[in-house]
């Protein structure tokens, strides 16, 4: 391993984001490596630095932009509106198997239902097919009196 | 009396309560403001950035269905707002990711007695993208898984990052620190 890699553990270290395991080699490492020890050295003293600078003021001009913003972004904001929106929005969980169920259910109904639909289509075709094709006195005697009006 | 959660303002949020919205700006503006101001080093450019993000947040508010993930969320708009105004007033968006230091500031040009200050100036000339992970790690104390979560980087990414950060400022700040520093 480079000193490269080590410094990258070391950084890793002061985050305590490095495995404890690596620590042992990591130790060994910077107590014979003067750059590993500078670099561990520069990052701590930069961090107690860091720590001791105070965080910017906020600007009293942020915090009226942000009571202007609550203000009318509420009174755009009905909660009826809301409320349907809230309601188009709404997520509802579902287990798995049960929703393999229904989709396989709603398959196979629409499956069959296709099925029988077209089944009943072609012998309507045929039967009718059959029915114009007889002679009309034959006709006359099987289909009903009012036989003309229904065509 | 107990203070109320960020779920719980959430929660009253959603439902249309403008206090809760100013309990939450209370609660996250110091913040987001320092965040913003050290990343983008202009006192404006940070207050438009925490306005813009306060903005999502109140017209995003529905659309955040895991609301423990509150924080990184917040801190994610307030980043993303940020480069977003970097990248209108530099016209750039890319880093080379070997080369750490902006040269237009260059360290030579700073006449700066006060250690605290210089380290504060080395850390502020770092090209934003380092400078970014190290300023959610020094000062907003995220965990690189955190800080992975909010920069939509990988953890190995976000370590190397920060690394190469660090890095970079020790070698900026050689002999200040250096094994013969005197306290």
């Amino acid at each position: 391993m480079t000193c490269d890699d080590h410094q990258q553990m070391i950084s890793e270290f002061l985050d305590g984001e490095l495995a404890t395991s690596s620590e042992r080699d990591l130790f060994a490492h910077i107590s014979g490596c003067t750059s590993c020890r500078e670099f561990m050295r520069s990052s701590i003293r930069t961090r107690e630095y860091l720590a001791r600078e105070e965080a910017p003021r906020v600007p009293a001009s942020l915090d009226a932009r942000i009571t202007r913003l609550a203000g009318e972004r509420i009174a755009v904001r009905p909660r009826v509106r809301r409320r349907i929106l809230d309601l188009l929005k709404e997520r509802v969980s579902v287990p798995v198997p049960a929703l393999l169920l229904s989709s396989i259910v709603l398959a196979l109904s629409l499956a069959v239902g296709g099925f029988l639909f077209a089944t009943r289509e072609s012998g309507r075709g045929a039967t009718a097919q059959y029915i114009m094709s007889l002679p009309e006195v034959e006709v006359r005697g099987i289909l009903p009196e009012n036989h003309n009006q229904v065509h | 009396m107990r203070a109320a959660t960020d779920e719980m303002l959430l929660e009253r949020l959603r439902k249309g309560e403008r206090d809760a919205f100013r309990d939450l700006y209370e609660r996250y503006k110091g913040r987001l403001y320092a965040y913003c101001f050290r990343l983008l080093r202009n006192e404006q450019d940070a207050e438009d950035a925490v306005h813009d993000t306060f903005v999502k947040l109140y017209t995003g508010v529905d659309s955040l269905i895991h609301a423990g993930a509150f924080r990184m969320w917040l801190y994610r708009i307030a980043r993303n707002e940020s480069f977003m105004i970097l990248r209108r007033s530099r016209g750039r968006s890319q880093v080379d990711p070997d080369e750490c230091w902006d040269d237009s500031t260059p360290l030579q040009t700073l006449v700066e007695n006060d250690t605290a200050d210089l380290v504060r100036r080395c850390l502020g000339m770092l090209k934003t993208e380092y400078r970014d992970v190290l300023l959610l790690r020094e000062y907003e104390n995220l965990s690189y898984a955190e800080i992975a979560e909010v920069s939509g980087a990988t953890v190995d990414a976000v370590k190397a990052r920060i690394f190469k950060a660090r890095k970079a400022l020790a070698e900026r700040l050689r002999g200040l620190f250096g094994e013969r520093e005197r306290p």
